[in-house]
């Protein structure tokens, strides 16, 4: 079983930080996601947080723990882990292409609204990371001809359910938020709810389809 | 014990050590801002040190106590008074109903934490009685204290188990200062990125709170810029104390309520002291940092450690 090496940076007494060396063929964003719920299961009282993204592991401790025993427990979780078969999960979201930022978006990427529509709709999308506010995915990969920075200055305020674009990512605003990406459309997809366990939608590794509602 | 709330201050809620496990599903991990008041304002009832606590921000707040209790106030001195009498923190005191304690503003410090008997009563959320307020969530009491509010203990004591528990004072070599605030800060990897002279010349400056600071994260202004001279890092997934520096140069601590996952660059960490004496920074107030390594923080954190288990066993 091919496993990734880790850099180890101990941000500060209580914060251990994983640096992933990714080997050629590991879904990465998976194997961490898997990783931090074997440190998460069974764990002892004073383990906070295991926290996964892009290529990060962040482990944070109880600032009244024994360090030693801390660092030890890490040690043996990531000796002994074993990655799993990862259970895709599909989704398929309704999209409103009439957001505020498509014209601009088709005009600097020198596509016409149509190619941006069929672009974002072509693309299979896969839950890389959850973070920024709660529900709020990543997913990646956009293809090339549809990757533009983020917007200079932010929203303050960009509506929940709002579909948007920024580098090689797509996401849908789970809850009215600020936020610099650029809105493509909008969903009615409900996201979140807190009575839910896990109370986001999406998980790392789940697929996404959109398709346009106006054109199904 | 129960109290309502005649005037609460602008960002006053319940919290504990913060919620567990909770980070990878993009919930923040709330919690007090100071950990070292909090842990103390339990300790001086006799409460787990993880019991939930009130923690007012720069005060404001007026309180009714509506049934007897025991409490513990730490942290800053908010000029607090009961039934107009100056009440000092770092100490445990007996209310009655009727009573009436206010805090007017902060003297000292910037953050006060008071503590009940059995802890104070909220909903749970990933095991915790915290909430973040900017996500609106459930916890603790999903919001910030308002006028009207009534918060009661978990534990209901009788008058023989109150007048059984004495008041108690801190010592003062236990008590912090809040009037000069040196941050103890940790180099990081990241550090590299930054220009080496113009990364010296900004650890030596002071630094001034900006107003805007909050439970997510405490702005920092100061005279000279940093240069970071690479491509933005990769997101990684954010701890307490990360300093990170944003696109228009300014310096962002962040704290309990930060975002899950952040990608701007850091000058560095703080350490769990750093923190705590970052909670009591007010407004306009400056600090300095003070260079610190991970072998001292660590020590000095097993020493915490050691000293809390020392109390707690006798």
């Amino acid at each position: 079983m091919i496993k990734p090496t880790f850099d180890f940076e101990w941000l500060s007494e209580t914060a251990l930080l994983l640096e992933a060396q990714q080997p050629a063929d590991l879904d990465l964003s998976i194997y961490l996601d898997q990783l931090a719920k074997h440190i998460r299961h069974d764990a002892p009282s004073f383990l906070r947080q295991a926290t996964p993204s892009f290529k990060h592991l962040l482990i944070e401790f109880d600032p009244l723990t024994e360090v030693e025993q801390a660092e030890y427990y890490v040690h043996q979780q990531l000796k002994y882990f074993q990655p799993y078969q990862h259970n895709n999960q599909h989704w398929r979201i309704a999209v409103e292409y009439s957001g505020e930022d498509l014209a601009e978006v088709a005009d600097r990427l020198t596509l016409s609204i149509k190619q941006v529509i069929e672009l974002h709709t072509n693309t299979v999308w896969r839950v890389q990371a959850l973070g920024f506010a709660p529900g709020f995915a990543y997913m990646a990969d956009a293809p090339q001809a549809l990757r533009l920075p983020r917007r200079a200055t932010a929203r303050i305020k960009v509506p929940a359910g709002s579909v948007a674009i920024a580098e090689q990512f797509s996401a849908i605003y789970p809850v009215d938020s600020p936020g610099g990406w650029h809105i493509i459309g909008y969903t009615d997809q409900p996201l979140f709810d807190w009575q839910q366990s896990p109370p986001g939608l999406f998980s790392v590794g789940d697929s996404i389809e959109f398709y346009d509602k106006a054109n199904p | 014990m129960k109290m309502v709330a005649l005037k609460a201050g602008l960002q006053d809620s319940i919290q504990d050590a913060g919620r567990r496990f909770s980070q990878h599903d993009a919930i923040a991990t709330a919690g007090v801002m100071d950990d070292y008041a909090f842990r103390w304002a339990n300790a001086l009832l006799g409460n787990p040190l993880n019991s939930s606590v009130l923690e007012l921000t720069g005060g404001g707040s007026a309180w009714q106590i509506e049934q007897a209790g025991l409490l513990a106030l730490t942290g800053a001195d908010l000029d607090a008074q009961l039934n107009q009498t100056p009440l000092k923190p770092w100490q445990s005191f007996r209310v009655e109903a009727g009573d009436r304690l206010t805090f007017k503003g902060p003297k000292l410090g910037y953050r006060a934490y008071v503590a009940c008997v059995g802890g104070w009563q909220t909903a749970h959320y990933y095991q915790s009685s915290s909430c973040a307020l900017r996500e609106k969530a459930s916890g603790g009491f999903g919001k910030w204290l308002q006028a009207g509010d009534s918060i009661k203990a978990n534990r209901f004591s009788n008058r023989a188990q109150i007048t059984s528990i004495k008041p108690k004072h801190i010592n003062p070599e236990f008590q912090p200062d809040y009037q000069t605030i040196q941050l103890p800060i940790i180099a990081c990897k990241q550090n590299q990125g930054f220009d080496a002279k113009s990364y010296q010349a900004w650890l030596t400056q002071p630094m001034t709170v900006q107003s805007v600071s909050d439970r997510m994260g405490v702005r920092l202004r100061g005279e000279t810029a940093v240069v970071w001279q690479q491509a933005a890092p990769f997101s990684e997934p954010t701890t307490i104390g990360a300093i990170q520096m944003t696109p228009s140069g300014e310096v962002l601590v962040l704290m309990a309520d930060r975002q899950t996952l952040g990608g701007y660059p850091k000058l560095g960490h703080l350490s769990w002291w750093g923190r705590c004496l970052l909670a009591q920074a007010k407004p306009f107030s400056r600090i300095q940092w003070t260079v610190t390594d991970l072998k001292t923080a660590k020590q000095l954190q097993t020493r915490w450690y050691q000293f809390w288990q020392q109390l707690i066993s006798n």
